[in-house]
């Protein structure tokens, strides 16, 4: 019964670990996770830094007050709170009669080690940051000191923090004792059912230390190649190195930059250099952890490198987890467009471990997002319900409500590839938005809203065009309009709409001339139609504009 | 025109068979509803008159056709070959219901089988191979693949042809040299599955050689036949398709230690052939006389034509070999005239002794 849970507040000064641990700690006693900061970026409509920037940190504090009294109001939430929060007195006094206020320190070497870069932490512009990092905890010392729990996390691991605090709160009765749940174990599992070419995809918190058993468990052994990005390398690449090598793969990691401009021909072929140099077998597995780029690439290299290597995809952005993660969709660009080199290859595994999508950029999660408010909208009305009555949840990244929705996304993916593997009829509904995505992409030079962002507009101009046809109830595009929005996503075109119908019209799916489009006939349902005439997309983007 | 069916379930395809065929294409894939615009790749020495007659065959049945050249030659088969190829036929304006079609040798075939199976993740691909051994060999499978400075043939998809059509009349302008070495995978086929094709190659030697097309449309069609058959039973060659490898152990070991250029492939094969039916008849596996029918068909045919190098020379390649595992070869054997059987081989002696045998 939520009911009856009181509220686990975290508190403490900036980089202390306080959403890394709220996570967890949410996740294991099955409470909603809320990022207070996010929230209010949210309910802004713009990012905490640009907040301070335009409207002052008065307006910000102002805000916050609002927010805290919103989280105060729910019940069984861990919430993570911002680092100045509970300076204000009414703050504090509202949140611990919410629940149980922890506050999490380190010592001041090892944080201002811990914040790194400035820009979006707003209370260290302007000074030295190790002054104005003495000088904030000085200041707020007495304000942390009055939670009901104090926590050093400077050298502790997220996981002794977590089990610190959950021992607090059952001596305290404010969860059951032994409440806490295996994270592995909670796993979830999906069968993409492709014949003989069928695979697990394994979704859940915490998975990274169980790829190595789940490799051998395939019958798989020996010499292996990692390939990942220079980010997610540094992150989690040398702990996957060492539990690949606790389960006996002599693995070498390789370096490929996450970037567009990298997924192309050079690197390709410095990649199968690398694979010869390591004396690859066809038994070799190839391990490739990362984004789109890193899957999409080190996919194409194992689908080819001696007819075909066993591939595990180790996603770690959201759009790569619910998207080019399942399908087996690999491949390359030339200079002459995207993706034109490729081909179907199916992963032997995919472990989506969606403790990694909290570390990712916020602008790169919500372009995730795009792509899981499509794959609802062209399939699943209860899903998009869920979404919609979700958003704090998943902006603060709720890692139960992660598994959730990657696993209800990777599943109306999965059934679509099953129904149809090589991209005939019922896969085409997955270019939902794209059509007019990649042109918005391509009349940008790339350089303008991200994938993610271009098929939010994409989407938007795609129901307006079954709306006009009389076959979309326009309270539907209300609807994918408002989710779209709350999840920070842009809903209009920021260019000339007469420069993505030049696009279009080159865009690769033409088919005989003819111009494909998915349409909507209402949130949940898909279908794909012909454009009638390009004025009809024209009258679309005019209103989208 | 003879036909066979490789039957792969949703992957399956005919292989045609016969004399004067490609003046026909256009008519031949009609069955296949390509789309109008096809691709047509080939060498520039094959373009005249061969790739104007395909073309204009096409062309006769309503298709745009934009033929490409890639040089002659192993260095053609490269990464950067496949990209130069892949990156004009998106100028051209293929699009992904286009078709490639391969028109040449093993390495037309492997080049342009490869960019039609990544090209818009895959388009149909049509072999139109020229060569003997294209023909009997590498246009019957799906393999398809690139050579890396690293190693040959390291880069590559599984992607099964549409169609295949093997014109015979194409063989008669085959170089000699290259005709002979192409013949010893047709005996390789008799050995390791047909007797009666092998006694074809007995009774028919000499109209083999003159190239008569009647002699040549069967030989090649119990050849894919074959061929046909190991590939259907093994699509992803798990395990059977591995007898196609009968003589390819120490024929991979001669090719390397002689250089590759000094001796053909198939000399090379001809050579691992007879030291796979020597270590065979020594193990009591195969009557001595089908080794001796080997010997002489082989002879027939002058072939291996090149001497066989001394066995030190070829025992450090035969380590090195990919199909050796923990450092045991891997042999395909014989039992006699069409059937073969697999056997590792521990002893070293037991393998010079056989290599004696041959080069006595």
């Amino acid at each position: 019964m939520k009911g009856n849970k009181r509220n686990i507040i975290l508190t403490g000064f900036m980089a202390t670990g306080k959403s890394s641990v709220g996570r967890r700690l949410a996740v294991m006693l099955g409470y909603d996770f809320l990022d207070l900061d996010t929230l209010i970026a949210a309910e802004a409509g713009m990012p905490i830094s640009q907040i301070f920037a335009t409207q002052g940190e008065a307006a910000f504090r102002a805000l916050e007050s609002r927010m805290v009294d919103r989280v105060a109001g729910r019940q069984g939430c861990v919430v993570a709170t911002g680092g100045g929060t509970i300076v204000n007195q009414r703050n504090l006094e509202t949140l611990k009669r919410s629940g149980v206020v922890v506050t999490l320190t380190a010592d001041p070497d090892t944080l201002v080690a811990r914040i790194g870069p400035t820009d979006d932490r707003p209370m260290l512009w302007g000074a030295d940051t190790r002054e104005r990092v003495r000088l904030l905890l000085e200041q707020r010392a007495q304000a942390y000191a009055r939670a009901d729990l104090i926590v050093d996390a400077s050298a502790q691991t997220i996981d002794q923090v977590v089990k610190h605090i959950l021992d607090f709160l059952a001596l305290h009765h404010v969860v059951a004792k032994g409440a806490t749940a295996n994270l592995p174990a909670m796993a979830e599992s999906l069968r993409l059912v492709l014949g003989p070419r069928s695979y697990e995809v394994i979704i859940g918190p915490s998975l990274l230390g169980e790829v190595g058993t789940l490799t051998q468990d395939l019958g798989l052994a020996g010499t292996g190649i990692l390939v990942t990005n220079p980010v997610d390398n540094q992150r989690f690449g040398q702990r996957l190195v060492r539990v690949l090598e606790e389960a006996k793969f002599a693995v070498t990691c390789i370096e490929i930059p996450e970037q567009e401009e990298e997924k192309g021909l050079e690197r390709l072929g410095w990649l199968y250099r690398q694979m010869a140099t390591h004396r690859l077998e066809r038994r070799s597995p190839v391990f490739a952890l990362g984004g789109v780029v890193t899957g999409e690439l080190a996919g194409f290299a194992a689908a080819t490198y001696l007819r075909g290597l066993p591939l595990i995809q180790i996603p770690t952005s959201l759009i790569a987890q619910v998207d080019s993660s399942i399908g087996g969709k690999v491949g390359v660009n030339l200079p002459e467009g995207k993706n034109l080199v490729g081909a179907f290859y199916q992963p032997r595994l995919v472990v989506t471990d969606v403790e990694t999508l909290a570390a990712l950029e916020e602008r790169e999660f919500r372009a995730g997002l795009a792509e899981v408010v499509k794959i609802a909208a062209i399939r699943d009305r209860e899903f998009f319900a869920y979404l919609e009555g979700n958003v704090e949840e998943v902006l603060s990244r709720d890692l139960r409500v992660l598994v959730r929705l990657v696993r209800r996304a990777c599943e109306i993916k999965a059934s679509i590839v099953e129904a149809d593997e090589w991209e005939t009829d019922v896969r085409s509904f997955l270019n939902f938005g794209h059509t007019v995505g990649h042109a918005l992409e391509a009349a940008t030079l790339y350089r303008g809203p991200n994938h993610g962002e271009a098929v939010a507009v994409g989407m938007v101009v795609a129901t307006t065009l079954s709306v006009q046809r009389g076959m979309c109830p326009g309270e539907d595009l209300s609807r994918l309009k408002a989710l779209l929005q709350a999840f920070g996503l842009p809903t209009t075109l920021p260019t000339d709409p007469a420069e993505i119908t030049r696009f279009v019209r080159y865009d690769k799916k033409i088919q005989s001339g003819q111009i494909r489009f998915v349409l909507l006939r209402g949130v949940g349902d898909a279908t794909v139609a012909s454009l009638e005439t390009l004025g009809e997309l024209e009258t679309a983007l005019t209103a989208c504009a | 025109m003879d036909t066979i069916r490789v039957n792969l379930g949703n992957r399956g395809y005919d292989i045609h068979i016969g004399s004067d065929l490609i003046t026909q294409v256009g008519d031949l894939v009609q069955p296949l509803s390509l789309g109008r615009h096809l691709g047509l790749v080939t060498h520039p020495a094959l373009a005249e008159p061969y790739g104007s007659v395909v073309a204009d065959s096409l062309r006769r049945a309503g298709h745009e056709v934009s033929l490409l050249t890639v040089p002659p030659g192993e260095e053609s088969k490269s990464l950067e070959e496949a990209v130069r190829l892949s990156r004009a036929l998106v100028r051209a304006r293929l699009d992904r219901g286009s078709a490639l079609i391969g028109l040449g040798g093993g390495v037309i075939g492997d080049l342009s089988g490869f960019v039609a199976a990544t090209l818009y993740r895959g388009i149909p691909f049509i072999n139109l191979p020229t060569t003997l051994l294209a023909q009997v060999d590498s246009s019957v499978g799906g393999k398809t693949g690139v050579n890396l400075p690293e190693g040959k043939n390291l880069v590559g998809a599984f992607h099964q042809p549409h169609l295949v059509v093997a014109d015979v009349l194409t063989l008669r302008t085959l170089p000699e040299r290259e005709f002979r070495s192409g013949l010893v995978e047709v005996v390789k086929h008799g050995m390791i599955a047909d007797p009666v094709l092998f006694q074809r190659l007995e009774e028919q030697a000499d109209g083999i050689l003159a190239r008569d097309p009647g002699a040549l449309q069967e030989i090649v069609r119990r050849s894919c036949a074959i061929k046909a058959r190991v590939v259907e039973a093994d699509e992803r060659e798990a395990g059977l398709r591995a007898m196609l490898n009968f003589g390819h152990t120490v024929g991979h070991a001669v090719e390397a230690a002689l250089g590759y250029g000094a001796i053909t492939h198939g000399e090379a094969v001809a050579h691992g052939m007879l030291v796979a039916a020597a270590l065979s008849v020594r193990r009591g596996l195969c009557p001595e006389a089908d080794a001796v029918r080997l010997q002489r068909l082989l002879t027939r045919f002058g072939l291996p034509g090149v001497p066989l190098p001394s066995p030190e020379s070829l025992e450090t390649y035969m380590v090195s070999d990919k199909k050796a595992r923990d450092g045991v070869l891997q042999f395909v054997l014989t039992r006699g005239v069409g059937s073969v059987t697999f056997a590792p081989v521990f002893d070293r002696d037991e393998l010079r002794l056989a290599l004696q045998d041959v080069r006595r």
